[in-house]
C-alpha cells in the first residue's frame, strides 16, 4: 500500500480539472462579481457620504442677515451661495430642491430682540435634500442659541438656565463594529467562493466520470477504492480551498480600496487576523467539495448533477441570514454547526475582536466531522457495483 | 490463466448468467463467442473484477478474486466494453495514468510507455488530446493503456467492433503477438470469421451458459458441421429451443 496511487489519482484529477476552461471561467465569475460589485456599491455610498458632509447653502436675502452669512461661512465644510427671491416657486416646480430665505425685517426684529424670520423651504421627496436639510436646521439652531446665550448673558443672567436639557451624543460602538456591521455579508461570500470554486470538479469527477463510461475502466485497475475517492476528493477539495482563498484575498483588496473612513468605519485585518481568516475557510470549503462529491456521486450525467448542486447553495448563505434576520444568540454551540460557526467566527474576525481559540476549534471539528463522513459514505457507494451499472 | 467456475448473476428476474464455467489457458487466446446479449460482457466485468457474481467464483492465476481483488486485477489487463476516455487528456497522459494506477516505477513506465506507442503506432497522437480521436485511435489508446502494465492476462471486449479491415488486422497482430510472449488472451465477439481467424480456443456462450468449449475442430465435430458458422447458428438455435 503506498501513497503513490493516491497521488496518481490526485494529480490526474487536478490536471484535468484545470484543463476545464469552460468550468473555470465560471468558477472565477462566480468568484470576483460579488466582491467587486459590492467594493464599487459601498464606494458610490461612501463618495455619497463625503459630498453630503460638505454643505452648500442658497440663500435669497443675504443683506438683510450679513452677520449670519459671516457665521456660517465661518463653519467648517459650509458655504453660502446666491440664491434668487423666487426660490419658494423654484423648489415647488422641482427646479430647485433647497434655500434658505432671510425675510426683509430680519435685522429690524433681530435688533428688537423678537425671533428674526428665516425660511427653511425643501422639496423632501429628494433623498438627497433630507440630510442637508437637517444639517443647516442645526447650523441655524447652534446660531440661534449662541445668540440667544449671548443676549442673556448682557443682561446678567446665566445661560446655562436657558438650556435645562443637555443632551449629548454617545456612540460605543467602535468605528471597526460598525464597519463589520455594513460588511457582514462578506463571510457569505467567501463561503460561497469555497462552493462555486469546485462545483464544476465535483460534478465531473463523479457524474461526469459516469456518462463519459470511464469510470469502469478506472475502478478495474489495481488501486484501492478508498485511494480512488480521496485523491478525486483532495483534487475538488484543493479547488474549493483555493476559491475561498482567492476570495478572502479579494475581500481585503477590495475593502483596502473602498474609502471607509468617510463612512466613519475602520477596518483592517492583522496579518495574524489574516492567518486565522485562511486557516477559518479551510474546512467548510472542504465540507463543500464532500457534499458536492458525494451528492453528485448518485447523478448518472453531469446535467442531473448540476440541477442538484444548485440546492446545496443554501448551505453557505443560510446562517448569514440566520444571525442576521433571528438576531441569533452566537456562542460555542452554534460555533459547532457547520457554515454557521465559521460565520459567525468571520463577523468577529471581520469585528476586529480576538479570535476565540475554543470556538476556532469547535468549528473546525464539527465541520471537519461531517465532511469525513461524506467522504466515507462516498467510499462505500464507489464500493458497490451499483455506481457502475445502476440503471 | 484464468478461471471462471459456476458464475450466476441475475439483474432482477433476467438470468445474465447461469452456472458459466471456462478456463482460458497461458499461450493461448480464447474466444468468447455469443449473440448479443448472451452474457458475455456481464462475464468479463466479473473477470475483471468490477462486478460481483451471485454464485460462483473468477481466478486469475490461482488469485481469487473476490478475495483479493486488487492483486487480481493487477495480474490483467483490460479493455472494456466502453473505453471511456478522458478528453482533457492527451494519449500519453492516459497511459501515465494508468501505469502509475498500477504502482509502475517511473523508469519502467517512460520505457513501457515508449514500448507501446512504438508497436501500437501511436507516434502522431500521443501528445494529442483525445477529445477529436476515431475510432481506432480511441482503440488504440484504450489498448495501450491496458498493457502498460505488461500483464500476464488480457481481457478484450468486443475490441474490433466498429474498426476498418487494416485497424482489425493491425489488432490481430497485436493479440497474436501477446499470445506468442505467452499470455493468456480472451476476447470476446459476436462475429464468428473474427474469432474463427484468432483463436486457438472457443467458448460458445448462449443464455447465459457455456453452449460448447473447445478447438474450432472440436466444435465442428462436436455439431456434426463442417462450417464453424454452422455450428454456431445450430448451437445458439439449440439453445433457443430449449429455453
Amino acid at each position: 500500500m503506498s501513497f503513490a496511487r493516491l497521488w496518481a489519482v490526485f494529480r490526474k484529477e487536478i490536471t484535468d480539472h484545470l484543463r476545464d476552461r469552460r468550468a473555470l471561467f465560471s468558477m472565477a465569475f462566480g468568484i470576483f462579481v460579488g466582491p467587486i460589485l459590492i467594493g464599487v456599491l459601498l464606494t458610490q455610498v461612501a463618495e455619497d457620504r463625503a459630498r453630503s458632509e460638505s454643505v452648500d447653502i442658497p440663500m435669497a436675502g443675504q443683506e438683510h442677515a450679513p452677520e449670519l452669512v459671516r457665521w456660517l461661512n465661518a463653519q467648517a465644510g459650509v458655504t453660502v451661495s446666491e440664491a434668487p427671491e423666487e426660490s419658494e416657486t423654484e423648489i415647488r416646480d422641482g427646479s430647485r430642491n433647497l434655500a434658505v430665505i432671510v425675510s426683509p425685517e430680519f435685522n429690524e426684529r433681530f435688533a428688537k430682540g423678537r425671533p428674526a424670520k428665516v425660511k427653511l423651504i425643501f422639496d423632501g421627496s429628494d433623498r438627497k435634500v433630507g440630510g442637508q436639510v437637517s444639517r443647516i436646521q442645526r447650523l441655524l439652531e447652534n446660531y440661534s442659541s449662541g445668540i440667544a446665550s449671548l443676549r442673556l448673558v448682557a443682561r446678567g443672567v446665566n445661560p446655562s438656565l436657558a438650556a435645562p436639557l443637555q443632551v449629548r451624543r454617545v456612540e460605543v460602538s467602535t468605528a471597526q463594529r460598525r464597519a463589520a456591521k455594513v460588511l457582514n455579508f462578506w463571510p457569505m461570500l467567501i463561503l460561497l467562493a469555497g462552493f462555486v470554486a469546485g462545483m464544476g470538479a465535483a460534478a465531473d469527477a463523479t457524474a461526469g466520470e459516469r456518462e463519459r463510461g470511464s469510470l469502469e475502466a478506472l475502478l478495474l485497475n489495481p488501486t484501492p477504492i478508498p485511494w480512488i475517492v480521496l485523491g478525486k476528493w483532495m483534487a475538488t477539495a484543493a479547488l474549493a480551498v483555493g476559491g475561498a482563498w482567492l476570495s478572502l484575498s479579494l475581500c481585503v483588496a477590495v475593502l483596502g480600496q473602498i474609502p471607509l473612513h468617510e463612512l466613519g468605519l475602520r477596518f483592517r485585518l492583522e496579518s495574524s487576523q489574516m492567518l486565522w481568516a485562511a486557516a477559518l475557510v479551510v474546512p467548510p470549503s472542504l465540507l463543500a467539495a464532500s457534499m458536492q462529491m458525494l451528492l453528485c456521486s448518485f447523478s448518472k450525467t453531469l446535467k442531473e448533477a448540476q440541477s442538484y448542486l444548485g440546492l446545496l447553495i443554501l448551505f453557505p448563505m443560510a446562517p448569514g441570514f440566520a444571525i442576521e434576520m433571528f438576531n441569533l444568540e452566537t456562542g460555542l454551540t452554534t460555533a459547532a454547526v457547520p457554515f454557521l460557526g465559521q460565520t459567525q467566527l468571520l463577523q468577529d474576525l471581520f469585528a476586529g475582536e480576538p479570535m476565540n481559540q475554543i470556538e476556532f476549534g469547535a468549528a473546525a471539528l464539527g465541520t471537519l466531522a461531517a465532511a469525513a463522513a461524506c467522504v466515507f459514505l462516498m467510499t462505500r457507494l464507489y464500493r458497490s457495483e451499483r455506481i457502475l451499472f445502476s440503471r | 490463466m484464468i478461471e471462471a467456475i459456476e458464475l450466476a448473476k441475475s439483474f432482477g428476474p433476467k438470468r445474465a448468467l447461469d452456472g458459466l464455467t471456462f478456463s482460458a489457458r497461458d499461450g493461448q487466446v480464447t474466444g468468447l463467442l455469443g449473440p448479443n446479449g448472451a452474457g458475455k460482457t456481464t462475464a468479463l466485468r466479473m473477470l475483471y473484477g468490477v462486478m460481483q457474481p451471485d454464485q460462483g467464483s473468477v481466478r486469475v492465476d490461482g488469485i481469487d478474486s473476490s478475495a483479493d481483488r486488487v492483486a487480481a486485477q493487477s495480474r490483467l489487463g483490460v479493455l472494456p466494453d466502453v473505453h471511456g476516455l478522458y478528453p482533457r487528456l492527451s494519449a500519453r497522459e492516459h497511459i501515465d495514468y494508468f501505469g502509475r494506477l498500477h504502482g509502475m516505477s517511473a523508469a519502467d513506465l517512460r520505457r513501457r510507455r515508449d514500448e507501446l506507442i512504438e508497436l501500437l503506432d501511436m507516434h502522431e497522437i500521443a501528445d494529442r488530446r483525445t477529445v477529436g480521436f476515431s475510432h481506432g485511435e480511441r482503440i488504440k489508446t484504450t489498448l495501450a493503456r491496458a498493457l502498460v502494465h505488461d500483464p500476464p492476462n488480457v481481457l478484450l471486449d468486443e475490441p474490433t467492433n466498429g474498426l476498418d479491415v487494416m485497424s482489425v488486422r493491425a489488432l490481430r497482430e497485436v493479440i497474436r503477438r501477446l499470445r506468442d510472449e505467452g499470455r493468456c488472451v480472451v476476447f470476446s465477439s459476436h462475429v464468428m470469421q473474427e474469432v474463427a481467424a484468432l483463436c486457438d480456443r472457443i467458448v460458445i456462450v448462449v443464455d447465459g451458459r457455456v453452449a460448447a468449449d473447445g478447438t474450432p475442430q472440436e466444435i465442428r465435430t462436436q455439431t456434426g458441421c463442417d462450417d464453424l458458422e454452422d455450428s454456431f447458428v445450430r448451437l445458439a438455435g439449440q439453445a433457443a429451443e430449449v429455453a
